[in-house]
Formats: C-alpha cells, structure tokens, sequence
C-alpha cells in the first residue's frame, strides 16, 4: 500500500523505516492511512462508535511506543490488525467486568451464545443503536463468539484472504475456515425467523 | 449438503462459494445447484444481505466520526508521550553518569581520610573515678576507644585486722 505526502508516493516498508527513525510525519501518514480501516474493524468487533475511536487511537499509540520492536515478518497492515484484534478483545473483557455485558467465551467455537442477562444499565450497543436493521445487525453479530464475530468481521469488511486472517489474529488456517463455517451457521439460525418473516 | 458432484446441498461447499474459494469447476456446479435448491439460495442471500448490511451499517458509523480531529488527537498524544519519554530518558540518562560519579567520589574521600587523617594515640582522656583503700586502690579512666579500670594492691597487710576477723 502506499500514499502520497509532500507529493512524495511511501510504501509501506518504507514508512516502518521513517516511523522508526522517529519521522513525525510518518506517523501522520500512518495514522491518515489506517485510521479508517482500524475505525471499521474495531467497529465490527465492538460495534460501538466512541470506544472504537479510543480504540483507534490506542493502536497508534501502541504502534508508536513499539514501532522500534517491529521486525517486519510480518507487514505493517497485518501487524495493525493484530494489534486492533488485541485491543477489542480487551475492550469486550472490560465491559465484561464492569457490567457483565452479554458475553460469549473466546474459547467457545459451537457457537452458542450465553444467555442475555437482564440489565438496567445502558449497553455500548444501546447508546448507538437506533434503526431496528441495526439492531438487528448487531443483535445477530452479539449472538456470535467474539473469535468468530472477529473472523468474519475480517472476511466480510476487509476482505482479508483466510491466510491474512490467520496471520492478523495468530491462528491457524483450518481454525480460520471452521470459525467462518460456525459464525456463518449461527448466522443463518439467527436470521432464519427473519428471513421468514420477510416471506410471508 | 451442497456437494456439485452430487447435487445434494454441502455446507462447507457452499460456505466456500461465499468466499469465493471454489474452482471454476465447482462454481458452476454450485451455481447449477443453486438454481434448483431453493433452500441453499435462500441461505446465501441471508447471509449475502446480511454481510451487505453490516457493510452499510460500518460504512454509516464511519461517515459519522471527524477523522481529522481523531487524526489531531493522536498525534498530540504521541507528541506528549515522546515529551515525557523524552524527559525521563534525559533525567536516566543523567543518573547513568551521576551514579558512578558520585560513588567514586565517595570511595577517594573514605580512603583519603583513613590514610592521610593523622592517628590519635590511645592515651587516657579522663580519669572517672578513683579511691584508695587500706589493702587496694581503683582508679577508672576512659580512652577513645574503651574505659579501663587500674586495681593496685597494699602487700603491707594488716595482720590486726586479719585477726579481728577471724
């Protein structure tokens, strides 16, 4: 990937090497490049707007702490990935934490989701939430375990090939394709009465 | 089970074609399944509606953020953060040289002053206490370093008084 700054083209391997030098506008670059990318995955995996752009700027953050230990094995877009994957997953186990936010375990893959508990207390979700499709979108991405809602997040938004996703979020190809055979299963039980629905 | 080479509905097949992972060969025996399954065909078009509507729903929560000023803050941020960084590397930075100096400094003056202060002899600085007795006598003094005590004896005993004693 590569963009224009000071009419100048930068691919990516280049701005790693200007980051590292401590060159600030690489880091605006950086940032202009990815923000809406991370934005969207982040949005994805949380489905909230204002903890998505925190967690945007975490990611940079982090990128700029730790750009020094970034060897290049693997590229700048998948090592962003994998630093926004890490940072949503933290972010659900807050909320997890401090609400006992509707959750499904990250070592769960069968795809059944706990049940709902009944909370008074507004949801990230519910401050956002307004039309009933994207209830319906987000009740249906809740419902899906956070290791496969991120897999198909990646899939679906990014277009990632399963060999990116496996390298964005450290797992293995064939737990790629059965995450995305599972969350795509629990998907069509979910809009299954929907679709029914719309039949009629 | 969407299988294309036996036409029955295969799953995995089917979650594959999604992905646009199959053969062109398995494409279009997929695609000929397809037109003859209508429960397979109701699957992919929830799921293609649904990916399409997550797509719209992220695009439209991405048109509602102000980039630029997401963009402003990060990058104060950052500046900040590699302000105080800066700050504390300058100040550790300092110590890695403070440090050794001023142990140095501290080990030459510990041996200047053993070797060159001058030794003051171990003579008595103050007599504490001292009385005479008929058969002894007791003088208590102290020098720097310890209090001694000095017992003299009478060898003239007196033989009287040894008697009255017995």
């Amino acid at each position: 990937m590569s963009k224009t700054i000071q009419n100048r083209i930068v691919h990516d391997e280049e701005l790693v090497f200007q980051l590292q030098r401590g060159d600030e506008w690489a880091f605006q670059l950086l940032v202009r490049r990815f923000r809406k990318k991370i934005f969207s995955i982040a949005f994805g995996i949380t489905l909230n707007v204002e903890e998505s752009q925190d967690i945007v700027q975490e990611v940079f953050l982090q990128v700029y702490r730790t750009i020094g230990n970034f060897r290049g094995d693997a590229s700048l877009s998948t090592w962003l990935h994998r630093i926004t994957v890490n940072r949503c997953l933290n972010w659900k186990r807050r909320w997890v934490r401090r609400f006992k936010w509707p959750h499904v375990s990250t070592d769960s893959t069968d795809g059944q989701p706990a049940a709902e508990p009944e909370s008074d207390l507004p949801t990230p979700e519910t401050r956002v939430v307004s039309a009933q499709t994207r209830q319906q979108i987000d009740n249906a991405l809740k419902m899906l375990p956070d290791q496969a809602r991120t897999v198909f997040v990646f899939r679906e938004l990014d277009g990632l090939s399963y060999e990116e996703i496996a390298d964005a979020t450290g797992i293995k190809l064939g737990t790629v394709r059965s995450r995305l055979f599972h969350a795509r299963r629990r998907l069509k039980e979910i809009l299954q009465p929907l679709v029914e629905e719309e039949e009629k | 089970m969407t299988n294309p080479y036996s036409n029955a509905c295969d799953e995995a097949l089917l979650d594959r074609y999604l992905d646009g992972d199959l053969s062109a060969d398995e494409k279009a025996r997929m695609e000929a399944h397809l037109e003859g399954c209508r429960q397979c065909r109701r699957q992919v078009a929830a799921i293609a509606a649904f990916s399409q509507d997550l797509r719209d729903r992220v695009q439209q929560a991405t048109d509602s953020v102000d980039f630029m000023a997401l963009e402003k803050q990060v990058l104060n941020k950052a500046l900040r953060q590699r302000r105080s960084r800066g700050g504390l590397s300058t100040f550790i930075g300092s110590l890695k040289y403070t440090i050794p100096a001023a142990a140095t400094a501290g080990l030459l003056l510990f041996f200047a002053y053993s070797n060159y202060m001058p030794k003051t002899a171990p003579v008595p600085s103050a007599i504490i206490n001292s009385f005479t007795g008929s058969m002894s006598s007791v003088m208590i003094f102290e020098t720097p370093e310890t209090r001694q005590t000095i017992l003299w004896y009478n060898e003239d005993t007196n033989t009287e008084s040894e008697q009255d004693a017995v």
